[in-house]
């Protein structure tokens, strides 16, 4: 359940979210939070994660995270 | 306080004849069952020999030609109680006191009856003629009593001068005391109110205790007793008479059914639910049973209160083949914080359970889930919860 939902991510120069790339591209305004997971090291598949919560020039707020292992961009609720 | 007593003699027996006329002119003894016991209830007034309490026997043995009656007592009662709710168009303050007698607060009503005669012809406008309504008008319910008890039908009696002269030969029993402290009065020679009033109050408390100061204060014509109105109670009544006679369960829960169905129709009930209820039923060749039910919580609907009335009827079933049914909703209340079912027509979880199954097999895998909790402290998402398959 609230399996993590790909999506193409346009970053900035420094790495960060600058827009998001569904059916259209809308723009990220402003980054409100960031956070970062490491877990399950000991497993062949580590979690590895750069939590952004973002909100987009519509108003609308979502969180996507970047997968530090296979740099893969992904929206989930959290 | 100024009070007018409505007395309504014999008021069973009219109730009686009312319902059925032939008994007008009828030497007539209504009894009543208690336990093994068969009571005398009432009787025609021309039977003058007979007490209300007596062993039918007894009366039987007095007046052998007297016609019997089995008492109705949930009729005289459903009877009677329309009674106080036309007098209350005379009067706001009502109190029903005893089947067959009314008192009404009349202070203040000056302005809307100018007379004593115009407030009594109120009072028997809204009483049916049959009842042979008598009236009494005195300050205090005791006196008013015992002038409506001493007044012809259909007229009023005031204090005709001094309360001691106008008491003084009633009897003793007229008093409203305990039946003990009637026969010890007559055991002290005490027979009328006037031979009390002669008494000082001293000896009386000492033999009667608290109610020898009453005896004493009523022997002289002091009462001040409060008028106690009633209460306002909301109530629904709804009955039928059954097609045939019946024993059977499953016809006795149909004709519930259909009274249900309309008490649910009426508009005083909406949005309300039943917090208690008393089902009636004349049985053949047996008088009147009843049951009271109350509910846990307001039944909101016909089928919630159908199934607490079949439990009840199956706990303990009418005591012989029932001719009417009725139901008297006697408390109403609106249902507290209850969150309704989204699947208002599944009765209980196997039925779901068994509908999903349905689905499933016509749909092929897993198509209703529920969300269960795995690992709610996990940092990752999809790692707190799961939806797993209702029917696994």
């Amino acid at each position: 359940m609230n399996v993590p939902e790909p999506v193409v991510v346009e970053v900035d120069t420094a790495g960060q979210p600058a827009a998001l790339r569904t059916r259209r591209r809308q723009p990220i305004t402003s980054i409100e939070d960031r956070w970062r997971i490491d877990d399950e090291w000991w497993r062949n598949e580590p979690v590895s994660r750069l939590y952004y919560a973002v909100r987009l020039g519509s108003g609308q707020r979502l969180v996507v995270y970047r997968d530090l292992t296979s740099d893969q961009w992904y929206r989930q609720a959290y | 306080m100024k009070i007018l007593c409505v007395l309504l003699p014999h008021f069973p027996l009219r109730c009686e004849v009312e319902k059925r006329p032939g008994l007008e002119g009828l030497a007539v003894v209504l009894f009543r069952t208690a336990g093994s016991r068969r009571l005398v209830l009432d009787y025609s007034p021309e039977l003058v020999r007979l007490q209300s309490g007596m062993v039918l026997q007894q009366a039987i043995s007095v007046y052998r030609e007297a016609e019997l009656v089995r008492a109705a007592m949930p009729h005289y009662l459903s009877a009677f109680n329309s009674i106080p709710d036309s007098l209350e168009k005379v009067s706001p303050l009502v109190e029903g006191a005893d089947p067959g007698c009314a008192y009404l607060g009349v202070d203040g009503l000056e302005l809307i009856y100018r007379s004593d005669n115009a407030l009594v012809d109120a009072a028997k406008e809204v009483i049916p003629e049959v009842f042979k309504a008598q009236f009494g008008i005195a300050e205090g319910k005791f006196l008013a009593y015992l002038l409506a008890v001493s007044s012809p039908p259909g007229e009023y009696r005031m204090l005709p001068g001094a309360a001691d002269s106008f008491l003084k030969d009633f009897s003793c029993d007229i008093l409203p005391i305990s039946e003990r402290s009637k026969q010890k009065l007559h055991d002290f020679g005490l027979h009328t109110l006037g031979q009390v009033a002669t008494l000082a109050s001293g000896p009386l408390q000492s033999q009667f205790g608290p109610e020898g100061k009453r005896i004493w204060e009523l022997a002289r014509g002091q009462d001040d007793a409060p008028l106690y109105p009633r209460g306002y109670e909301e109530t629904i009544e709804e009955s039928v008479t059954l097609p045939s006679v019946t024993v059977s369960l499953e016809a006795i829960l149909a004709s519930v059914e259909s009274v249900l169905a309309r008490v649910f129709f009426r508009d005083a009930l909406k949005g309300r639910g039943i917090c208690s209820l008393l089902l009636r039923a004349r049985i053949w060749g047996a008088g009147y049973w009843e049951r009271s039910i109350k509910f846990k919580e307001p039944a909101m609907n016909m089928r919630k209160t159908l199934s607490r009335i079949k439990s009840a009827l199956e706990a303990s079933p009418p005591p012989g083949p029932v001719e009417e049914l009725g139901v008297r909703l006697t408390g109403l209340g609106y249902g507290t914080g209850q969150q309704r079912n989204l699947f208002s027509e599944v009765r209980a979880n196997d039925h779901l359970a068994e509908d999903i199954r349905q689905l499933e097999l016509r749909l092929g895998g897993p198509q209703v889930f529920k969300v269960k909790e795995i690992e709610p402290w996990s940092r990752i998402p999809e790692r707190r919860q799961v939806l797993a398959p209702i029917n696994p």
